[in-house]
């Protein structure tokens, strides 16, 4: 069965995060009532990105240091770019093991957090908030290139790695390609596979509109234009244990469910990231 | 008033999961056994052997320290209590106060020695430890009491909290099992308990506990969830074939079975404990 290889050490997962640094994304970022808020499309997505690093680093933290389950690259495209949006010490770095990737925020911020405070209210609280990766907004959306630099990242992979667990790209964008049909790069880099399956691509368009996001498709038929049908076509369809993880976060899923996300809100962008990064069971 | 028999000896074996170093395997278990009779409720004369299985949960910081700690204590509750299982609610409340005792001062000593190391608590640590330990325990007593006409009387009683079990064999062949009755009943989310959990009226609702008499030759098992579910699939443990004889095992034939079973598909790979007590 596909997607089953166990995640270990000796046979980690490997994340790549294709982030769109285009101009368009320094536009705010509609909140799903319809709102605006104060943050940009592109700081909505760094903070996803680096509070799913976070997490990442917490689940995998043992006694000795967070184990190496995973290696993630963050690799940003805008205007004349496509490379490694990590910066800091990972500056300029592609695949990098979750252990170096923890121990290497670029800076930890203190933010505030409202928790529960036992009795009904909430009280303010400062939490730490390591960062890796700023939002940057420039000229184009290469994405034919981004996912050929994805598909160099993956094919050194499954040649290093031929039975784990296939490599999973997750694209961020918030518009249509501006260096061609992006299909036959998705095609290509679907096209490499482990022993455990094809690797996986997932799609999330960031919300131009304010309309309602529309997560986790199994057919076209609802998207409302043929850019969304394209992303759609690009995206994998979600192995077993995604679809019963989104199912148990309240998703209508099927067994043609694919890895999309349309005019994603802040909520959407969370769950998209989750659902998208969610490991079978780590040994 | 006779004598007290000869308690058995319990035999512990175990390996960690494939890919992992020893010092890594999150397993625990302790066993005890008194070198004077005691005597019960019924002012009859008793001798018990005392065992504990733990089998800390991965995704928790520290679950192999509170695995061990949790089966010390565990047994330390269990014969300070006497016939526990009457009490359960004191029993459980006399434990986790015990154990919350304990992990407060082992939490102090590891966080000093830590910073001692020039290694203090990195961020990502920080919310691990918040969040606390998390494990099974399985606590067993097996008793011998002397009846009236001198005969010697044996029992086991058990509680449980998660998916670690308990079996009793009879001619080689399971009897019966606690709490986990068939393989489909294993979870991925097992009960546990977590060290920052005080709630001890919870756990009591929780907890599980059983009793069964033995029989001159009969065996007691405290397996992990990887074994405990080989032991009750059916055409391995839970079959007609006889089981492994676990008696004449070293921890190097038990951890070659264990690869070997891996190696055929047929068991997990996951951290295995057995404790074995022959009456």
């Amino acid at each position: 069965m596909p997607y089953t290889a166990e995640i270990s050490r000796t046979n980690p997962g490997c994340f790549i995060f294709l982030v769109d640094q285009s101009a368009s994304m320094s536009d705010p970022m509609e909140s799903g009532e319809g709102g605006g808020t104060a943050q940009s499309r592109a700081e909505v997505v760094s903070n996803a990105i680096n509070r799913l690093l976070t997490e990442l680093s917490v689940k995998c933290a043992k006694e000795e240091g967070v184990r190496d389950y995973f290696h993630v690259a963050v690799i940003g495209y805008g205007h004349n770019r496509v490379g490694s949006a990590y910066q800091g010490v990972l500056a300029g770095r592609d695949l990098v093991p979750l252990s170096e990737v923890a121990n290497n925020p670029a800076r930890v911020e203190s933010r505030t957090k409202k928790v529960s405070d036992g009795a009904g209210g909430l009280v303010e609280t400062t939490v730490q908030f390591p960062v890796w990766m700023d939002p940057v907004t420039n000229g184009g959306t290469p994405m034919t290139r981004a996912l050929g630099y994805a598909n160099t990242l993956v094919g050194h992979w499954v040649d290093m790695h031929p039975g784990g667990f296939p490599p999973i790209v997750l694209n961020l964008t918030d518009g249509e390609s501006t260096d061609g049909d992006p299909t036959s790069a998705a095609i290509g880099l679907a096209s490499h596979a482990t022993a455990d399956g094809p690797v996986l691509l997932f799609n999330l368009h960031v919300s131009g509109s304010g309309g309602a996001p529309i997560t986790f498709p199994d057919s076209e038929e609802q998207l409302p234009d043929t850019y969304a049908k394209l992303l759609f076509q690009m995206s994998s369809v979600l192995p077993g244990h995604m679809r019963s993880y989104a199912a148990s976060q309240g998703h209508r899923v099927s067994d043609t469910t694919r890895g999309f996300v349309y005019n994603a809100d802040i909520v959407s962008i969370v769950e998209f990231l989750d659902i998208g990064t969610r490991a079978t069971e780590l040994r | 008033m006779g004598d007290i028999p000869a308690l058995p000896r319990a035999q512990w074996l175990w390996t960690q999961k494939s890919g992992s170093s020893e010092r890594e395997c999150e397993d625990a278990a302790y066993c005890w056994q008194s070198d004077e009779a005691g005597v019960d409720s019924a002012g009859r004369a008793v001798a018990s052997l005392y065992a504990s299985v733990s089998d800390g949960a991965s995704e928790s910081l520290l679950a192999r320290d509170w695995a061990m700690l949790l089966t010390a204590d565990a047994v330390e509750s269990m014969r300070l209590a006497g016939d526990w299982w009457e009490e359960l609610g004191t029993f459980v409340r006399d434990l986790m106060e015990r154990a919350a005792l304990h992990w407060d001062a082992f939490l102090a000593r590891y966080q000093a020695e830590r910073a001692a190391q020039g290694r203090p608590i990195a961020w990502y640590e920080q919310p691990g430890l918040e969040k606390g330990a998390f494990a099974t325990v399985l606590g067993a007593e097996i008793r011998a009491t002397v009846l009236e006409d001198g005969t010697t009387r044996w029992s086991w009683h058990a509680f449980a909290l998660g998916d670690t079990c308990l079996f009793q064999l009879r001619d080689g062949r399971l009897l019966d099992s606690f709490p986990v009755r068939t393989v489909e009943e294993f979870g991925i989310t097992p009960q546990l308990l977590g060290s920052r959990n005080h709630d001890a009226r919870l756990v009591a609702e929780r907890l599980r506990v059983a009793h069964g008499e033995l029989m001159e030759g009969d065996e007691l098992l405290l397996a992990t969830d990887a074994l405990a579910a080989w032991l009750l699939t059916p055409g391995e443990g839970g079959g007609s074939a006889a089981l492994p004889a676990f008696g004449a095992f070293d921890r190097q034939d038990f951890a070659e079975w264990v690869d070997d079973q891996r190696g055929r598909a047929r068991m997990r790979n996951d951290d295995v404990t057995l404790v074995r007590a022959r009456v």
